[in-house]
């Protein structure tokens, strides 16, 4: 069936087609037939792409995996290669369609190499009878009539430029489709990347090589050029020894016209003076840093600013003093490491102020003389450095702008102080016991967040708590849940039922566990029936999730079992109040396990499941199937039995996925923070958080008590003070020492961050006395606030469980400068807060973007939300 | 349920995932760089595959412009692939052409998802569509090609 060719029958047929998609077979026969009417080549187009829809997949499902993505592969093995391609849009490897062709006066011979800007061919002037180098210019560039024009003007500036160590420009031109094209002396040898990827170069050779770089900067810089991109891959170093620069006059472009692509950047980074890596203006003292760079990498085969990727670069470029491998300490000469350090001063005023001061030095080393006395500069590390960071040009590149901007994102935070004060008067901080953990959780639906405590101790029940919304709460004694006898250990508040209130489940330690159903007006009545509230478990905690996706929420408890290890259980619900054990991989163990925690960390949409004291501990759920994902998949191994506890999860450097918080009673790691990359992987980064000193950790909570936009974390120690971190927005934290919230010193184990006095800020519960007859109270603090603005959602799901447990709500506004994404996840585990979505926003006024996804797969977008303000949002069936 | 990719898919989003952060990524917060990112690898994977496809062919032919190192062919190798499924990629890359002519938005979905290897929530993220929506669209992008492809192997 020939499909429309025309574009604005196309969308016709697409949205006919959309519509009809959804629809049971039966039902899109009437559709089309109704809103087709008489036309029945419209009826059949759209019916034979409806029919294709199942066909077409399989077939393009098959090329792919056959031939398409075992292809993605080489970029994992090889990502520079994935940089190169960015750069070029070509395949090193491809065969192209210019060799063997002629060009004006040019027969095109083979492709001799890439660089930043285009593939370079080797080619015949058959006019001219020599050989020559082809450049073409990628034709986005050549578009755009601006860059053209520069383009042109630059060539010609460098037409006229004629210097040994500048490679010769003879001409520039167009080809037939409007390429641009420069023809360029042809060297034979190779570049100096290549030379220095062999290794170090010895001094005296490296010498003599930077010191025809610096004479070729010296011409340069005389005709009122400056490269701005002097790097290895732009030298060439014939077969007789000679250095030639190439590519000037088309990097200013490069960065100008925006066309320098990310992937290129990256690897031009290394070499970016510190006055470009702030984007200010520069001048030929920049051509002057980077030759120091090339300098030293040729001396060591490194180069002096390295970091794993461009922030980390650019920070060292900026920050750091550079450094001689301290092999290379005695071997090369102090004369040499001066002139390394004068190429390389941060500050442009302290470098050499021209390439001919720098060639004067050089030969004075190559003479043996003694270097000038210049005062205050001789020590690498004496270099003073502007730490100001600001935008003072006008125009940079958009690749430029990007990463500049990321470097920003990385550096720099925002601080407005928030303080806890502590709440001391009230049964909930009054009343002694051996409180396990607590839950927050609105079970009257008054708008008011309550809370129920749990007592280890045998004999004694939950201490449940009304929000009084007088900044206190009154201990409600005639409920189900606080008569109900039983060593409690933790409770999880959720919709069991999708009624529309909060039923709360207990493990319990030694005794049946616990399920209490909200009857409404918060009334509750113990559950009797089903295995789950009548197997004699120890449990230590629960979550709930609905981890096969069918609106009811299941349930997953770990369970200890200190003498004799036991399977965790995981339950689920069948939707007619039923909860039906269940067995697959995740509670297939035996194990001494404390906590776990549901949360779709691969970002697909379902939740994914972890869980401690066992073997295994990261689950991936594909369609309802929990399975491992070990560590050497980027799973997170097993921390040692027993002395693991919980996890909570956040996405604690904004990225857009969750990163998870691994606590452990063992002091000397205390928890564990894995940054989570891209759902693909979990890597450990425990330079992130300053250690807390003897810290015996129980749970982890993050919540951004201090509005700025960034999750903080708080940290229950069993044996001590408990520990507050502050999220400095960089991607690491700082450890609060003097806030009230860390000065007990109690037996901490459950927390959580809750606005129980509806005030826009996260104030702070914590519950103590666990291991029987301690005998402590629970801590409440209030925060005091600040000036930074927030947002608060709660969710009602519709198709998805009603206490929109695993729906995630991303937003993406600018907050202190920087444009931020943020997301939360409703959870319902131990360590998770209460089901609103609170969320920072330092001095936003409005909220660009929210968007919220849906357990069921329903996406929700809002846009321009008003901050400070407690949004309910419904699922919308579309 | 809203997760419908094979593990083969998942791997592919993984490996250009993986490479977006050894590219020093991760330090972006921002969709719409990531978005611009993948779109660059789809574009990228495209043009190299189809250039390979069409050498592969030459071979085949005897048509040999150049000497052809088959190590340099590519990962799959010269055997591999089938002179088959080389027609049919190209055929899908042509019709590919012109879909993108007459409706550039699902063929930017099917790019993304084919050449890119990014899954529904992925695809819904980077367009700023609804995950049903993009679901439907992309349908539509495969149905098209299809059809097309179907004419082009009869024809």
């Amino acid at each position: 069936m020939q499909q429309p060719q025309d574009p604005a029958e196309a969308k016709q047929v697409r949205e006919l087609f959309e519509q009809a998609f959804d629809l049971p077979e039966n039902d899109r026969q009437r559709y089309l037939d109704e809103v087709c009417g008489d036309n029945l080549d419209l009826l059949q187009k759209v019916k034979a792409l409806l029919d294709q829809a199942g066909p077409a997949r399989k077939k393009l499902d098959e090329i792919a995996e056959e031939l398409i993505w075992p292809s993605l592969k080489s970029f994992k093995d090889t990502p520079s290669i994935l940089d190169d391609w960015l750069g070029t849009g070509l395949d090193p490897n491809a065969n192209d369609s210019l060799t063997g062709k002629t060009i004006s006066h040019f027969k095109i011979l083979e492709p001799v190499g890439r660089g930043g800007m285009g593939v370079v061919y080797k080619a015949h002037d058959h006019m001219l009878e020599r050989t020559v180098a082809l450049k073409f210019l990628p034709p986005a560039m050549g578009a755009d009539s601006n860059a053209k024009e520069r383009f042109i003007r630059e060539a010609k500036v460098a037409c006229e430029i004629d210097h040994p160590n500048i490679a010769t420009v003879h001409e520039i031109g167009e080809t037939e489709d409007g390429q641009m094209f420069i023809a360029m002396g042809y060297y034979q040898g190779e570049s100096l990347k290549q030379r220095i990827d062999q290794g170090s170069i010895n001094t005296k050779e490296s010498i003599n090589l930077v010191r025809q770089l610096a004479a070729a900067l010296s011409k340069i810089h005389e005709n009122k050029i400056i490269h701005r991109d002097i790097k290895p891959g732009n030298l060439i170093v014939t077969d007789d020894g000679t250095m030639k620069l190439l590519d000037f006059g088309l990097a200013k472009l490069s960065f100008e016209s925006g066309y320098t692509q990310v992937g290129q950047m990256i690897g031009t980074v290394a070499y970016m003076s510190p006055e470009q890596a702030r984007a200010e203006k520069i001048d030929e003292r920049t051509d002057i840093w980077a030759l120091g760079v090339v300098f030293y990498e040729m001396l060591t085969g490194q180069r002096p600013f390295d970091g794993s990727d461009a922030p980390s670069t650019m920070h060292a470029i900026l920050e750091k003093d550079p450094q001689l491998p301290p092999e290379f300490n005695d071997s090369i000469p102090r004369p040499v490491q001066e002139i390394l350090g004068l190429c390389l001063a941060k500050d442009p005023d302290k470098r050499y102020q021209s390439a001919s001061d720098l060639i004067s030095d050089l030969d004075r080393v190559i003479e043996g003389e003694r270097l000038p006395h210049r005062g205050g500069l001789k020590t690498w590390a004496g270099h003073s450095r502007k730490r100001k960071i600001l935008i003072r040009s006008g125009i940079i590149g958009g690749a430029m702008a990007l990463l500049f901007l990321s470097y920003m994102a990385f550096y720099m935070s925002s601080n407005d102080e928030a303080r806890f004060v502590p709440v001391t008067k009230g049964d909930f901080v009054e009343e002694l016991g051996s409180f396990a953990d607590l839950a927050m959780g609105d079970y009257d639906n008054d708008g008011w967040v309550d809370l129920v405590v749990t007592s280890q101790s045998d004999g004694k029940a939950a201490h449940l708590y009304h929000n009084d919304r007088k900044g206190g709460f009154e201990r409600v004694r005639d409920s189900a849940i606080a008569t109900e006898m039983g060593a409690g250990m933790s409770p999880s508040w959720a919709d069991q039922d999708n009624d529309g209130d909060l039923d709360l489940y207990i493990c319990t330690e030694k005794s049946k566990d616990l399920f209490f159903r909200n009857l409404g007006y918060g009334k509750f009545q113990k559950e009797l029936h089903g295995d789950w509230v009548n197997t004699k478990t120890d449990g230590n905690q629960v979550c709930w999730g609905d981890y096969d996706n069918d609106g009811q929420l299941d349930l997953y408890q770990a369970n200890y079992g200190w003498t004799n290890p036991e399977m965790n259980s995981l339950y689920r619900n069948n939707g007619d109040g039923l909860m039906e054990a269940v067995f697959n991989e995740s509670n297939s163990l035996k194990g001494m396990s404390h906590g776990c925690v549901f949360s779709d960390y691969d970002n697909d949409g379902d939740v994914d499941l972890f869980v401690g004291g066992q073997e295994k501990v990261l689950f991936r759920n594909e369609n309802g199937e929990m399975t491992h994902v070990p560590p050497e998949e980027g799973g997170i191994p097993r921390y040692t039995l027993d002395t693991d506890v919980a996890f909570v999860s956040g996405d604690y450097d904004n990225d857009g996925d969750l990163d998870v918080i691994y606590t452990t009673w063992n002091p000397d790691s205390s928890f564990l923070l894995y940054r989570n990359e891209g759902g693909v992987r979990f890597v450990h980064v425990p330079h992130v958080t300053p250690s807390g000193g003897d810290v015996r950790s129980m749970g982890a909570y993050l919540g951004d008590y201090d509005n700025d936009g960034h999750l903080d974390l708080f940290i229950t120690n069993r044996l001590g003070k408990n520990s507050l971190y502050r999220n400095l927005g960089n991607g690491s934290f700082e450890l609060i020492l003097d806030s009230p919230a860390v000065s007990e010193g109690r037996t901490s184990t459950g927390a959580a961050f809750s606005d129980y006095d509806n005030d826009g800020d996260l104030d702070l519960f914590v519950a103590n006395g666990v291991w029987a007859d301690f005998d402590e109270s629970c801590e409440m603090y209030r925060n005091t606030g600040n000036s930074n603005s927030w947002i608060s959602f709660s969710l009602v799901g519709t198709v998805s469980n009603k206490s929109a447990i695993g729906a995630k709500v991303r937003i993406r506004t600018p907050v202190n400068g920087r444009n931020l994404t943020q997301v939360r996840e409703v959870s319902a585990s131990s360590n998770s807060n209460d089901l609103r979505a609170h969320f920072g926003l330092g001095d936003a006024k409005v909220i660009d973007f929210v968007r919220i996804e849906w357990p069921s797969g329903i996406v929700q977008d809002l846009t321009d939300v008003d901050v400070n303000q407690f949004l309910t949002v419904t699922e919308k069936v579309d | 349920m809203a997760n419908q990719a094979g593990p083969q898919t998942l791997q592919a989003t993984a490996l250009v995932h993986e490479a977006w952060l050894r590219l020093g990524g991760e330090n972006q917060p921002n969709w719409e760089n990531r978005a611009h990112f993948f779109a660059s690898v789809a574009e990228v994977m495209r043009n190299i595959l189809v250039d390979r496809a069409r050498r592969r062919k030459r071979i085949r032919h005897g048509g040999k412009l150049h000497r052809v190192d088959l190590e340099t062919t590519g990962s799959e190798g010269m055997n591999a692939i089938s002179a088959a499924r080389d027609d049919e990629f190209i055929t899908l890359h042509e019709a590919l052409e012109r879909l993108e002519a007459i409706d550039p938005e699902p063929a930017n979905l099917l790019k993304l998802r084919y050449f890119a290897g990014l899954t529904i929530p992925e695809l819904a993220e980077a367009t700023d569509l609804s995950r049903r929506t993009t679901e439907r669209r992309l349908a539509y992008a495969r149905s098209w090609l299809g059809s097309e492809m179907q004419d082009a192997m009869k024809a």
